[in-house]
């Protein structure tokens, strides 16, 4: 079995609507590939499905060999898929320290244990956490008044601290300022080449794309229309079309 | 087969006085997703005011709809004031803050009626008008379960061409789907939402003045017919009419026929059904899973 | 890992707070209530120490509710169950002649069980289902607890003969106190340990909790669970001190005390509850002497002004005050 998230022949209904009609996707350990197409084409919807927020109507999503398609969400979390959200979601009324370390106590699994205060080693993980999106000297901010960009970088710090196996960043720059946007993509590049963490990301911003994508995914209405590397997948004239329109 | 029959009307009856209550707290719930449990207060506000405004003595039919009317009045007022004071700033508050309001609403209604009738039950309204009977295939049933069922059937008649055929019904929907879309859409929502909470009051005023010949008034009918009344919702689904409407004519019968044949089970059995239909059919009989008014 | 922090190019700017300061302040409290409890007797007896009990008690009531209402926003309006569970559990098992420890264990136990049921039942639920279901199984145990006879139908029991050293007294204060402050001492463990930041991040956003890792559902039931138990303790010691039990115990009215006095003390607080059950017990206790007709009407009043004006309770009352005042207001805590 290949290494790497193997997405075959994945659909997803709603009712009478194939929001995914088979994608099949095959993302090497340690890449970072990007998925993009114009809306409605199914990004979101692939990126649930593979989280567990969705179950698939049909196909498979194994990850280094494992099949995890049958999992729910929290399952597939356990199993090293985090996932941060297009709308940035974080426990809003703990300081930035404290949402880490909520993930951090997960993945070390006591999220269970009552019968002790939460201890050093937790804390320094989180402290590291936070560190590496370069926020520790915003510790003890409370989430919800931290910046839009700040919010963000909180909310990878805590996909992170999962350890996981596979990153989901479902449309990391959305509503952000052109320099919030450089920031984070800046944030992005350098946490992949540190991490070597295996990167799935979805984006509108066709430039953080092409800066940060060797390989490029492209759907057009539930269906894969193509991978390649970032210059061909540029050239294509089918790709331009789906963005264009037909003139 | 015919000794069901008068528990089936007598439950129907009940059933009839349920469904004016619970109809509103299920519009309530499908359209403001507020749990507004202050609808058994104006129930209760209902039957008092039916039974107090003539005085303690039997009363003629003239005298028996003014009440009623009177009664209907009163809550619609009162649902009105609660609705401007306190409800309509509850709508966008999170948790449990919503409910705690008409909580408090309930609370406060009921403490003016034990302020002003106290603790003990008063007796029910009377009327020679209430023991009249109708002879169906040898047997004599209670007119005025009949007249209760008839009611119902109008009220939600009413209620279900008031949402299905008339311009407001349309809005009410619209708000209930989709508040924000409904909004730019130039809907007021604001004006739906208290029109919404002043008609559920004026429905349990109803009902409340109409059970009053036939049960010993006291302030805890508030909250014991509410709770019943939201087992109906459930089990009926929350935001449809013919839902609410069925689970009511159930449970009613249901309780009727238990309190002939087994009394011990019979206020539990509702509860019962309640949790079976939450386990084997949460969206209730006819409920549907997306928010919507059936 | 990194081996130099780099530190973030703007400063802190927002609210503060330190983690050590917090947890400090947030223990304050018990030598503070050790002092005055081994006061109190000195200070008044008889009829004063017996409220005082029923304070404590509805405290560690207030708290327990609050483990499910106030850190995990689960929405009950049945915390009666779990208390007139306890208290019956408690007075059966002590008239049939169960040393009075083994019955309260068995109290908790059973309180704990129904919290593991209830939690099960509405795993998957809304909010308002959950206050649906709730109120139902608490009305359920109200009706049915009237007509038992084995439970001592409309009256229930009383004069529990018990195994403790008599309820009256000195002695009984201190024992009640010690027990309360043990409880106490335990749910504010629990909260404070990594079960309570997973269950305060479940308040928070649910839907990221889930994608961490964590099967919500699970959690439910075990906050339940652990609702259950406390409040069904309080039960018991509401049964012992009160030496009966009723089917009043089972009634809506307690349950919407356990409500008003979480939110009158402050729901997102640990120590909240515990001043708002205080402060509202000692209330109406002023208010039953002198206008007892008008409980639930004070009731309705108190919760609509806490509701409107006060939605924090009355720990933040002093911070919000200080905020109106005319100061610079700075953000740090």
């Amino acid at each position: 079995m290949a290494a790497g998230l193997v997405v075959s022949g994945l659909k997803k209904r709603y009712g009478g609507n194939w929001a995914l009609s088979g994608v099949d996707l095959h993302v090497e350990p340690g890449e970072l590939r990007a998925v993009i197409g114009p809306n409605g084409a199914g990004k979101s919807t692939l990126f649930g499905t593979i989280a567990g927020e969705h179950t698939p109507t049909e196909g498979t999503i194994f990850l280094d060999g494992e099949d995890l398609t049958p999992l729910s969400a929290h399952a597939k979390a356990r199993r090293g898929i985090a996932r941060t959200f297009q709308v940035t979601r974080n426990f809003t009324e703990m300081t930035a320290l404290e949402n880490v370390q909520v993930a951090v106590l997960i993945a070390m699994g006591q999220s269970r244990r009552m019968w002790r205060p939460v201890g050093s080693d937790v804390r320094s993980r989180a402290e590291q956490a936070l560190a590496s999106v370069n926020m520790l000297g915003q510790a003890h901010v409370i989430a919800g008044e931290l910046s839009q960009g700040d919010r963000k970088r909180l909310e990878i710090a805590g996909a992170l601290a999962m350890s996981p196996r596979l990153l989901l960043l479902d449309e990391p720059t959305a509503g952000m300022s052109p320099e919030e946007t450089e920031h984070t993509a800046d944030l992005i590049e350098e946490l992949w080449r540190r991490e070597g963490i295996t990167i799935l990301l979805t984006e509108h911003d066709i430039g953080m794309v092409f800066r940060l994508a060797a390989r490029i995914t492209v759907l057009d209405r539930g269906r894969l229309l193509c991978t390649g590397d970032a210059e061909e997948v540029r050239q294509r004239e089918d790709v331009r079309e789906i963005y264009l329109g037909v003139e | 087969m015919e000794s069901l029959l008068l528990p089936i009307v007598n439950g129907l009856g009940l059933g009839a006085v349920l469904f004016l209550v619970a109809i509103g707290l299920s519009l309530q719930i499908g359209v403001m997703r507020i749990l507004n449990i202050a609808n058994g207060a104006f129930f209760m506000l209902g039957a008092y005011f039916a039974v107090s405004i003539f005085g303690d003595r039997p009363l003629s039919v003239p005298e028996i709809v003014l009440a009623v009317l009177a009664a209907c009045l009163i809550t619609g007022l009162c649902g009105a004031a609660a609705e401007v004071s306190v409800i309509r700033r509850l709508y966008d508050r999170p948790g449990l803050y919503p409910f705690l309001g008409t909580f408090a609403v309930l609370l406060i209604i009921q403490g003016i009626v034990i302020l002003t009738y106290g603790q003990i039950g008063r007796s029910s309204m009377r009327s020679s008008a209430f023991h009249s009977s109708i002879s169906v295939g040898g047997l004599n049933l209670s007119a005025y379960n009949l007249f209760l069922i008839a009611i119902a059937a109008l009220v939600a008649a009413g209620v279900s061409l008031l949402i299905h055929r008339t311009s407001l019904g349309r809005k009410v929907t619209a708000a209930a789907v989709d508040r924000d879309m409904a909004a730019m859409l130039g809907i007021h929502v604001r004006r739906v939402y208290f029109f919404m909470l002043v008609l559920s009051a004026v429905l349990a005023g109803l009902a409340g003045s109409l059970v009053s010949p036939l049960m010993e008034l006291n302030p805890n009918m508030a909250i014991t017919l509410l709770i019943e009344a939201l087992a109906v919702v459930v089990i009926g689904g929350s935001g449809s009419i013919s839902g609410t409407f069925v689970a009511s004519m159930i449970v009613g019968i249901l309780q009727s026929v238990l309190i002939r044949f087994a009394p011990e089970v019979a206020d539990v059995s509702v509860y019962i059904a309640m949790a079976l239909i939450m386990l084997l059919r949460p969206q209730g009989l006819m409920g549907r899973r997306e928010i919507g008014v059936a | 890992m990194a081996e130099t922090v780099r530190m973030a190019e703007t400063p802190a700017a927002g609210t503060v707070r330190g983690p050590r300061a917090g947890h400090l302040r947030s223990l304050a409290p018990f030598p503070l209530i050790v002092v005055a409890g081994l006061i109190l007797p000195w200070v008044t007896s008889g009829a004063g120490l017996f409220l005082w009990e029923l304070i404590v008690i509805q405290v560690v009531f207030a708290l327990g509710t609050n483990l499910l209402v106030g850190h995990a926003n689960i929405h009950t309006f049945g915390q009666a169950a779990f208390y007139g569970v306890g208290g019956y559990a408690a007075a059966v098992l002590a008239l049939e002649g169960w040393n009075a420890w083994l019955a309260l264990i068995a109290a908790i136990v059973l309180g704990s069980l129904l919290g593991g049921f209830v939690g099960g039942l509405t795993m998957r639920m809304t909010g308002m289902g959950t206050l649906m279901v709730t109120v139902a199984v608490a009305q359920c145990f109200s009706m049915l607890s009237g007509r038992l006879s084995v439970f001592g139908g409309d009256n229930g029991l009383s004069a529990i003969a018990n195994g403790f050293p008599s309820t009256v007294g000195v002695s009984y204060w201190y024992l009640l106190l010690g027990i309360c402050l043990v409880a106490i001492a335990l749910m504010w463990v629990i909260v404070h340990s990594p079960f309570g930041a997973v269950l305060h991040a479940l308040r928070d956003d649910p839907v990221r909790v889930v994608h961490m890792g964590v099967d919500v559902r699970r959690f439910r039931v075990i906050a339940f669970t652990l609702s259950g138990a406390f409040c069904g303790l309080a039960g018991s010691l509401a049964a012992y001190t009160q030496s009966a039990v009723s089917p009043e115990f089972f009634f809506w009215v307690i349950s919407g005390n356990a409500l008003i006095m979480c939110v009158l003390g402050g729901l997102n607080s640990f120590w909240g509850p515990a001043l708002g059950a205080v402060v509202y017990v000692l209330l109406s206790h002023e208010l039953q002497s002198y206008f007892p007709d008008m409980s639930i009407l004070a009731m309705g009043i108190a919760l609509l002004v806490v509701v409107l004006i006060l939605p924090r309770g009355l720990v933040e009352a002093p911070r919000r005050l200080a905020l109106i005042l005319p100061r610079q207001t700075g953000r740090k805590r």
